[in-house]
């Protein structure tokens, strides 16, 4: 119990520093790189959790049933992320023309990491395991949470 | 950065937990958010965006890889569907 909490507690401060990490950034010029940030935060996520699974699966902490349901789903996650990313590479500035296109990405890279969660980690039974995998989601949930933030900002028109 | 030495000082505390090989795996974990995350104040917009690009090119090879394994060492319970595998690969 202690040892999860100790892990739980760095996740935790990790993800807190990620999210100062966007913070420092400034203005509204810089919209495109804190795409780019996270993006490169979740893909760095996925990393992490397939780590942490092939490492549980050695040790015999969640068995092959569970990591093939993880591997499905980090594979679905990863295909999603990664068309995010493509597409926002080619985007020069970030407005209202292409803002609705860059949101259904985005939604498909939210309910990739939520079905994930709710199919994958959730469904391990080994408490020490999913509590180790949930704190890796909550990374990516964090990286995931300040794309949220801009998209909820109002978009500037383009200019014509 | 101050959160970087934050972030550095939290890494004595990553051995602290499960067996020595996990430890010793979290810690390198830690280690590689850690240089992500401080790397990317001294990266360009494009190179960060590359950078996810490989990583989530790399992602998908050791998904795969993994897959394959998974599925070529089944032995557990029933995957319906038997297995003829075989097909003439070269």
């Amino acid at each position: 119990m202690k040892h999860s909490k100790t892990w739980a507690t760095c996740l935790t401060l990790v993800l807190a520093m990620l999210c100062l990490s966007f913070e420092c950034g400034g203005g509204d010029g810089d919209q495109r790189r804190k795409y780019a940030k996270a993006a490169d935060n979740i893909a760095g996520g996925i990393n992490t959790m397939i780590k942490v699974k092939r490492d549980f699966a050695q040790n015999g902490r969640i068995s092959a049933d569970e990591e093939r349901r993880l591997t499905e789903l980090l594979l679905r996650a990863n295909e999603a992320t990664t068309a995010f990313n493509n597409r926002v590479r080619t985007v020069t500035v970030i407005d209202a023309s292409n803002s609705a296109e860059l949101g259904n990405l985005f939604a498909s890279v939210t309910s990739a990491i939520a079905e994930l969660n709710s199919s994958g980690v959730l469904g391990v039974q080994n408490a020490d395991a999913k509590s180790k995998l949930s704190s890796i989601i909550a990374t990516i949930n964090a990286a995931m949470a300040i794309i949220s933030q801009l998209q909820a900002q109002p978009q500037p028109t383009p200019t014509p | 950065m101050d959160w970087m030495t934050i972030i550095t000082n939290l890494l004595p505390l990553v051995p602290a937990t499960g067996s020595a090989g996990q430890a010793t795996v979290l810690a390198q974990l830690a280690l590689e958010l850690i240089t992500r995350i401080k790397s990317q104040t001294g990266m360009t917009t494009e190179q960060i965006f590359e950078r996810a690009g490989l990583t989530l090119e790399q992602n998908k090879l050791m998904l795969l890889e993994d897959l394959e394994r998974l599925n070529a060492g089944t032995g557990s319970g029933g995957s319906s569907g038997g297995g003829s595998g075989g097909g003439g690969g070269n």
